[in-house]
């Protein structure tokens, strides 16, 4: 034949298999394995590129250059040549005087681009809500903090004092983006117009200044940015993204699309398990076609080509309906919870649409064609009499490319390693175990049958004689099912994870400067008030000056010099327990080791240790006000920065500090509508300083609401692809099991018998398949917990006896009801067939 | 596998079949199984041969061979002036698309195709022209015009039968090869079949070559051989 009437030839029997119902099962796997790849794809496209772009509002921009002296000429024009957009802060401490008071605030200068991303929020009011604005400080108006107005006694519209400038507080400064991790800071903030910065004249060489260059703009653009600014550090800059600023924020996005990759992935792996199973019983079927085409004088190269053919181009039409109905279901879903997400949403992208496309060839081709080759090798007579030639090595070596083509999408699309890797170890964990298990139940099986009870002996023998195929449907519904109990526990755990991070309950208020004498009445405002509070902190403040007798800055890197933590007063505190949230890495806590025998004993927060190279036993001399006083490391803490409680740096034993000045600080929860409650306490207590945290708070919630949003959905989509794909494997076996319940019935079975073999095959096929799926969601969890969720791995213990039982009765119930017919059809009709 | 390309045929007479010391050996669990020895066959253009014999005795496996579906392990034969033991099995696809049409014991007609579009396929395959015509004409001539748009399931045994023999003519082949085929059919459908397998047979000058077990049937064909442990005879038992 020419190529021509190959493709004629071929289409039209194309045409004549679909109107005859042949094609139904195949083109429906096809399409829900592409729809629900591409709707996955899509929706985490677009949904992590806005979410991504969003949670550098937090930041103030998509990154921030940072240090004591700011982006050169050469680093500005570079941003200007990749297009970003960019905005600076100047930030100092200085002290303002107005009505004879002074304070010390930090001051921070900022252009007209500032904030490249997220806004400022102010008040017209103390404690009125506040607002978004748009603008900046005009030159003489200062935003300010309200306990800057408390402290100075003055009102909004009155004059203060700022170096050699006098400027009107105009409004109150409720909220800044890029507040960051400091946000309870205990020099309120005093923000300018950066025309104003120069008439202060407080910036002279040699100024302890604090530039912050912030740069946004497309992603990769960021990435090249950021990779050329980091080859020309000078010392004292630093590069600082979202994950440097706001870990908690970054981690919580980030592991929110690993788990976007990872559903992309579990349906990458349904589409290969709907493909594979209906895809062999399609080509199976075309078995005895080929063989009579053959017979009729069709070549072996014209059936290869025919078959080809129509498989490319069933590819093609359920690609593109599988991308139709995946770009739908994402269109439709995002429409739906519109209100809930960010709201400049990514586009879609072509690559989806491509990738879907392309999984559809590799799928189909890839799972059909070895079966089809197979006729190449047989003589049509041996094919005519079903007697074909065992599955020659080539066409496993095709299986396995094709397993090792999804695998590289996978790897591709996710472009995560770990997580391709885990998803493969299990799906290889599973082949293992029901190679195994599979075979040795058979073996016992086909022993045992004839001394098995009647009732279930004929369900018993059906899977024995059927062991190919019911291993092969086994596999399909174990993988189906492991991918679906990956994506939920996982799910769970990160959801968990992160209501334990934040609790509904999470503190949105702090409480500074409380003294000494007004603790004790503090407390109780707070108990008669019914607020839920966290403990009261004592702090000292102080500066950490040397180490070992070693000046500090003799002591850490160049690098280090500049650190933060040098350049400013800390706070300390003091406590016999370990604050929740903290755990010690080295040393002891104070109840476990020498107690100090009168000695000030340190616990040193982690990161600072490791940053400052301070290890156990080291010496530390700190400066409060006029005072010089040491002490001595006796532990290292890792802290969580992100629970919104007072966290410190370094804690000392009791009684260490009791010759310092010392204030208290606490936090507690207020809901919106008990905050009537704040303005009797600011009445009750002058002098506590009052920070609302609701903006912060709040910022994060979202980003995790969003990503818990996309989780569920996904999760859904995920155990539908899942369910459908069940049905497409079970569909596949319809015909032979028509014809075997008829000729049972014609051998006079009743159709109880008929009923509870039925039930027993199902039944045992999904306590099979849910054990399978189970012990590989146990190995691919092993690998992803730990190495890309940062979980704590525990195994499922109620899913080993729960899923398989679950299983038994849904694929049991399903496999009934599908094969309803058997029952109902009558056996001549189905024996003529 | 031993072939000789080189072998000469006893004459170029009116010969459509001819064989020449075919053998047929197959594997069975690790050991050769003899299943033709020594087979000499020649039938004329126009005749009808049936291949009697017991269950086993090999009559299916001559069939095959003779319509080049395998090749014999030793031996020649030439079907349709082709010497199709020295062409591959692309050659032979074209020999059968050209010469041969076949009847089935077990009908195989395309399930998802309906009775007419089962009797277009080897016009497709041959590229005809006039496919749907001579299609329409052929099931007319089996009496099953008004069930054309009808599914193989939906036609009882015989009517299956006869669309299946339409299939076999439609482009009338030089050879009709039959396996059994009235052994699925009930006696009275079966004769009726049969009936319409000879009439047509004459109306065409095809030459058939049946293997069955009927002795009605085989007594129908002007030539009888028997297959014996795999050795043919002519003539011989047709009541077994």
């Amino acid at each position: 034949m020419s190529a021509y009437r190959q493709f004629r030839f071929a289409l039209r029997q194309l045409r004549r298999e679909w109107r005859a119902g042949e094609l139904y099962i195949l083109l429906l796997a096809l399409v829900v394995a592409i729809a629900s790849h591409t709707t996955i794809s899509h929706f985490t496209t677009r949904i992590s590129a806005a979410m991504a772009t969003n949670a550098n509002d937090v930041i103030g921009g998509d990154l921030a250059l940072v240090g004591s002296r700011p982006a050169d000429a050469e680093t500005l024009r570079q941003a200007e040549e990749l297009g970003l957009r960019r905005a600076r802060a100047v930030q100092f401490s200085s002290v303002i005087n107005a009505n004879d008071e002074i304070l010390l605030v930090g001051v921070k200068a900022v252009d007209d681009g500032y904030p490249l991303k997220g806004s400022l929020k102010v008040a017209d009011e103390l404690y009125a809500p506040a607002y978004t604005i748009k603008s900046r400080p005009a030159a003489g108006d200062a935003w300010v903090e309200n306990r800057v107005l408390s402290t100075l006694n003055i009102e909004l519209g009155d004059e203060f004092e700022l170096g050699g400038i006098r400027l009107i507080a105009r409004r109150i400064l409720a909220f800044e983006p890029d507040r960051g991790r400091n946000f309870y800071s205990f020099t309120p903030r005093v923000l300018i117009g950066a025309g104003d910065l120069a008439k202060t004249g407080i910036l002279q060489p040699g100024s302890r200044v604090w530039y912050r260059d912030m740069f946004a703009g497309a992603p990769q653009a960021i990435a090249q940015y950021r990779s050329w600014v980091e080859a020309r550090l000078l010392p004292g800059q630093e590069v600082r993204g979202l994950g440097d600023e706001r870990p908690e924020v970054a981690e919580a996005l980030d592991k929110g699309q690993q788990y976007m990759g990872l559903a992309s992935l579990v349906a990458l792996l349904l589409a290969a398990v709907a493909i594979a199973a209906s895809g062999r019983h399609y080509s199976e079927r075309h078995y005895n076609t080929s063989a009579l085409l053959r017979c009729m004088g069709c070549k072996q190269r014209d059936i290869v080509a025919i078959y080809l053919i129509q498989l490319l181009l069933l590819a093609l039409v359920g690609g593109l309906i599988g991308n139709a109905v995946g770009w739908l279901a994402q269109s439709g879903l995002l429409a739906v919870i519109a209100e809930l997400l960010p709201e400049n949403l990514a586009p879609a992208q072509w690559s989806t649409v491509r990738s879907g496309l392309i999984l559809a060839f590799i799928v189909l081709i890839g799972f059909t064609l070895p079966s089809v080759l197979r006729l190449k090798s047989v003589s049509p007579q041996r094919v005519l009499r079903n007697d074909l030639a065992p599955l020659p090595i080539s066409a496993w070596l095709t299986f396995g490319g094709t397993a090792g083509l999804v695998a590289a999408m996978m790897w591709y699309y996710t472009g995560n390693l770990t997580l391709t890797v885990g998803m493969i170890g299990g799906t290889l964990a599973v082949l293992a175990l029901a190679a195994v298990l599979l075979g040795g139940l058979f073996a016992v099986l086909n022993k045992l049958l004839p001394s098995l009870p009647v009732k279930i002996r004929a369900g018993a023998r059906n899977l024995v004689r059927r062991r190919r195929q019911a291993a092969i449907q086994a596999l399909a519904f174990g993988l189906t099912i492991m991918a679906m109990l990956v994506v939920v526990l996982i799910r769970t755990e990160l959801i968990g994870d992160w209501n334990r991070a934040i609790p509904a309950d999470a503190p949105n208020h702090f409480a500074l400067n409380i003294q000494k004498k007004e603790s004790a009445a503090y407390r109780a405002y707070l108990q008669e008030n019914q607020v839920t509070s966290g403990r009261l902190y004592p702090v000292v403040r102080g500066r950490l000056t040397r180490l070992n007798g070693k000046p500090m800055v003799e002591h850490v890197s160049k690098d280090e010099r500049h650190d933060d933590s040098l350049e400013r007063d800390l706070n300390l505190t003091w406590s016999a327990t370990l604050p929740p949230d903290n755990e010690i890495v080295s040393g002891q806590w104070f109840d476990g080791g020498d107690g100090g025998g009168g000695e000030a004993l340190a616990s040193v927060e982690a990161d600072l240790a490791e940053r400052l190279d301070i290890r156990l036993g080291d010496r530390l001399t700190l400066f409060t006000g006029e005072q010089e006083w040491q002490a001595r490391v006796s532990s290292i803490r890792s802290v969580q920065w992100d629970n919104f409680r007072p966290n410190f740096y370094l804690i000392f034993n009791p009684g260490s500090l009791d010759h310092l000045p010392t204030t208290w600080i606490n936090s507690f929860h207020l809901d919106d509508r008990d905050k009537g409650k704040l303005v009797g306490m600011v009445k009750q207590f002058p002098s506590i300083t009052l920070l609302e945290l609701d903006a912060i708070l709040n910022q994060v919630k979202r980003i995790i609401a969003q990503v818990t949003l996309a989780l569920e959905i996904i999760l859904g989509f995920v155990l539908a692809a899942g369910v459908v794909v069940t049905l497409a494997a079970l569909a596949a076996s319809m015909d032979e099991r028509l014809r075997e319940g008829a000729l049972l019935c014609t051998l006079g079975a009743e159709r109880a018998l008929l009923r509870r073999s039925q039930w027993g095959e199902f039944a045992t096929l999904g306590l099979l398949s849910g054990l399978f799926g189970v012990f590989g969601a146990e190995i691919v969890n092993i690998v992803l917990y730990h190495r890309v969720f940062a979980l704590d791995y525990a195994p499922a213990w109620w899913a080993w006896l729960g899923i398989p039982l679950a299983s038994a009765a849904l694929i049991g119930l399903i496999g009934v009801l599908g094969s309803r017919r058997v029952l109902r059809q009558s056996p001549v009709i189905t024996l003529r067939r | 596998m031993f072939r000789n390309p080189n072998f000469k045929f006893m004459s170029d007479s009116e010969n459509i079949i001819e064989t020449v010391g075919v053998n047929k050996v197959v594997e069975v669990g690790g050991r050769p199984l003899q299943i033709l020895r020594d087979v000499h066959l020649s039938i004329q253009r126009g005749e009808s041969a049936a291949i009697v014999g017991v269950s086993g005795s090999g009559k299916s496996t001559l069939l095959g061979l003779l319509a080049g579906l395998d090749l014999p392990s030793s031996g020649s034969i030439r079907t349709a002036t082709h010497t199709i033991t020295s062409m591959d099995e692309d050659e032979r696809a074209e020999v059968r698309a050209k010469h041969v049409g076949f009847v089935f014991q077990s009908f195989q007609l395309m399930p998802n195709l309906t009775a007419l579009e089962n009797i277009m396929l080897p016009l497709e395959i041959l590229n005809r022209d006039d496919v749907d015509e001579t299609a329409r004409n052929a099931l007319a001539r089996v009496g099953l015009e008004q069930r054309g748009v009808h599914y193989p399931r939906q036609l009882s045994g015989g009517e299956q039968q006869r669309v299946a023999i339409a299939r076999a003519f439609v482009t009338e082949p030089d050879i009709l090869f039959a396996d059994e085929p009235t052994g699925n059919l009930d006696n009275k459908t079966g004769e009726r079949t049969a009936d319409l397998l000879f009439a047509m047979n004459d109306e065409r000058h095809t030459t058939l070559v049946l293997v069955t077990h009927s002795p009605n049937l085989a007594n129908r064909c002007r030539r009888t051989f028997t297959m014996t442990d795999g050795k043919l005879f002519e003539g011989g038992d047709t009541e077994e």
